[in-house]
């Protein structure tokens, strides 16, 4: 495209085209050495055969996806049934990842309209009060958080002070514990979007439709919401996408019973229990999943007018 | 909703749309609107002109509900409309920035407030067609707002507060942001759509040509006061007060001193000596022999005379400056007292060369032509 304008201006264009290729040389080596390499190495080891002690043996095998799927394979002589262990984690994850991605959209837009309606003076300050908790380690916050909310943590301690239970309100090592891991994980990829969408809303739209006669909650329906959609997309993307393939939260939160599908692909390659063409495939699928959802997101954007 | 529409067959009757009456309007210290009142009648056109900052907008704003008033009321057809909130006022907006729902076609946002007041679907469609007509946008029914040009999102905004046919239309300086040409031709084309519509519009702007070329009656504001009401007659040859003599049009502003008074006419006497008629507004009963004040002489009542012309009204001066203007010259004139004052004169009317700078020329101030101010 910018060859192709200064083509236009007569000058010697080959050259410049040369010069452009050579201007983006490190952006593609970026992108090719940090994406383009790393998951056709996945697409390629989930092809290959299991190594005893981890790593894999250079020859085609479809066993891991195999495994993934199938309790009875497609390759024996018995009709074929179901696995149903990975793919339950699976729903389970998708089930975790959305819920995750609701609350911090419940919780998120109110926070983001908050701070992006406040003087312009003091939003500064309620995103850095967002933020800074994020400057802390992700496993410390997780770790921390299990403190807090186990059964001897201040958490029960204040509650059964406050006469609000008589026994401690056990979360630890529930879907809960794993649900408020993530809502706490990722509220600020929810809060973050939405405010800068809100920020640059156009307030005279809503005193445009109070004198169409729109009440605040058709207002909030037919104007804010619609005009702020693509942050609130964004937000949602960036919450339910890591949730989906986390597993800090559901290893030290919820313990062996909340599997979720991060913590199955972080254990095929750790230790001697490791099977990395089966972590592969699961990633090969999560990935695909993953993409599902942004094309639909993309198909549904386009037909929009 | 039907409701309202009652309301407004019962008190049309009344005659009047609108009425302030004693509205303030206070931000923390600053007063942004001292004590105005005001009546608009049904089915006028009613412009608030003034400067930028005079308050224009907080008075549509208040009528409109985005803004209460610190004291006094509002009422519209008769009702106190004080704690009717904005989107209960059978009130409509034209924006300045036009506000345009930048996500739903064009055809969308007329239906908006249609929709809104409950009209039946295929009622809602008709109508917003027949506004789409009105402004002449029907090929552009489905683009989305950002696709149009300045002029045609003013008309689309115009049509979308027209549709729901609102008792009273606000407009805040809605051709401000058009071109000059488009501007021109955009007044015409309001003040025929309002007649069409029957509908009371109250207009802002700071533009005076506007206001005088589109209004039944202006009120001229200033710093939160209303300075004078009146027809655009009333308000260029009668203006009230040195500040509407000012910024209506160009005006000449004398010291003088009244001399005598009779009814409504005055002699008065500039500092030379020179003795003016003049007249003065009937309700201006503390003007009386010796009061001081001000005489405006608009620049086209000021002609240049025959030597030895044995009129009273006579002026003399020397041209500062000479300033062509197409159908017009203007000539700048200092008088014998130090005075400047400024002259028109239309180009066809002279077969003779006009006086050129360090000319003198004598002026007379056609009869009839000429204010006292004592404010
Ligand atoms: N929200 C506000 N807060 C404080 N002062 C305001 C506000 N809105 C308007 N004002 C002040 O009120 C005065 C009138 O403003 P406005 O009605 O917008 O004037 P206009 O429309 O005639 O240009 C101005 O001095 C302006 O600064
Ligand atoms: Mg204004």
């Amino acid at each position: 495209m910018a060859g192709g304008t200064l083509q236009n201006t007569g000058v010697d264009g080959a050259a410049f085209a040369g010069l452009r290729h050579r201007l983006l040389f490190p952006s593609w080596l970026t992108i090719g050495v940090l994406l383009v390499i790393p998951v056709l190495l996945m697409l390629v080891y989930s092809f290959l055969t299991k190594e005893f002690r981890g790593g894999v043996v250079w020859e085609f095998s479809l066993a891991a996806y195999d495994q993934f799927f199938f309790d009875r394979g497609l390759f024996g002589d018995e009709p074929v049934k179901i696995e149903w262990t990975y793919i339950n984690i699976f729903i389970r994850s998708i089930v975790q990842a959305s819920l995750a991605t609701v609350f911090c959209l419940l919780i998120g837009f109110p926070t983001a309209y908050y701070i992006a309606t406040r003087p312009a003076s003091s939003r500064a300050i309620w995103l850095f009060m967002i933020t800074v908790p994020y400057w802390v380690n992700l496993l410390i916050r997780t770790v921390s958080m299990k403190f807090l909310i186990r059964d001897t943590g201040p958490l029960n301690h204040w509650l059964m002070q406050a006469g609000l239970i008589s026994e401690p309100f056990h979360i630890i090592n529930t879907n809960i514990a794993v649900q408020l891991g993530l809502f706490y994980s990722y509220l600020p990829f929810m809060v973050l979007p939405i405010y800068a969408a809100v920020e640059r809303f156009d307030f005279a739209l809503v005193e445009a439709a109070h004198d169409l006669y729109a009440n605040r909650w058709t207002t909030l329906r037919r104007i804010l919401i619609p005009v702020v959609r693509p942050g609130v997309i964004a937000g949602c993307i960036l919450v339910f996408v890591p949730s989906l393939g986390a597993f800090l939260a559901p290893d030290l939160l919820g313990g062996a019973k909340n599997f979720m599908i991060g913590s199955l692909i972080e254990e095929q390659f750790r230790g001697s229990a490791g099977n990395w063409p089966f972590g592969a495939a699961a990633s090969m699928i999560l990935l695909s999943l993953v993409l599902l959802v942004l094309m639909y997101y993309a198909r549904s954007e386009s037909r929009r007018p | 909703m039907n409701k309202l529409a009652n309301d407004n067959e019962s008190s049309a009757a009344s005659g009047v749309a609108v009425q302030l009456s004693k509205v303030r309007k206070q931000y923390g210290g600053a007063i942004a609107l001292h004590d105005v009142s005001l009546t608009i009648q049904d089915k006028e056109f009613f412009t608030l002109l003034g400067p930028s900052g005079c308050g224009k907008t907080t008075l549509l704003r208040i009528i409109a509900g985005f803004e209460n008033v610190t004291a006094g009321s509002v009422y519209l057809h008769g009702k106190e409309i004080a704690n009717l909130p904005a989107n209960k006022r059978p009130v409509n907006t034209v924006f300045q920035q036009y506000s345009l729902f930048p996500h739903m076609s064009v055809l969308d946002n007329i239906l908006f407030g249609l929709q809104m007041r409950g009209t039946p679907a295929g009622q809602a469609k008709k109508r917003a067609r027949a506004m789409l007509e009105l402004v002449q946008l029907q090929e552009f029914a489905n683009r989305l707002p950002s696709q149009l040009s300045g002029g045609q999102q003013q008309r689309v905004a115009l049509a979308r507060a027209l549709a729901p046919e609102p008792e009273v239309l606000l407009l805040d300086e809605p051709l401000s942001a058009l071109d000059l040409k488009l501007r021109q031709a955009m007044r015409i084309e309001l003040k025929q759509i309002q007649e069409e519509a029957g509908i009371t519009f109250i207009f802002v702007t700071h533009d005076q040509e506007e206001a005088l070329t589109m209004s039944d009656r202006i009120a001229v504001m200033s710093a939160g006061n209303v300075q004078q009401v009146g027809t655009s007659h009333d308000i260029y040859d009668a203006p009230a007060n040195r500040f509407v003599a000012d910024f209506i049009g160009e005006s000449n502003l004398l010291e003088a001193q009244v001399l005598h008074r009779i009814g409504t006419e005055v002699s008065c006497a500039l500092p030379g000596g020179v003795q003016v008629q003049a007249e003065i507004s009937a309700d201006a009963t503390d003007v009386s022999s010796g009061t001081a004040g001000h005489l405006c002489i608009r620049p086209e009542r000021l002609r240049l005379s025959m030597p030895n012309d044995p009129s009273l009204n006579v002026l003399t001066g020397v041209v500062v400056r000479q300033i062509y203007l197409g159908t017009d010259t203007q000539l700048v004139v200092k008088l014998a007292e130090g005075q400047v004052v400024q002259v028109r004169t239309q180009n066809a009317e002279h077969n003779s060369a006009l006086p050129t700078a360090g000319s003198s020329v004598d002026l007379t101030i056609q009869p009839g032509g000429v204010r006292f101010l004592s404010a």
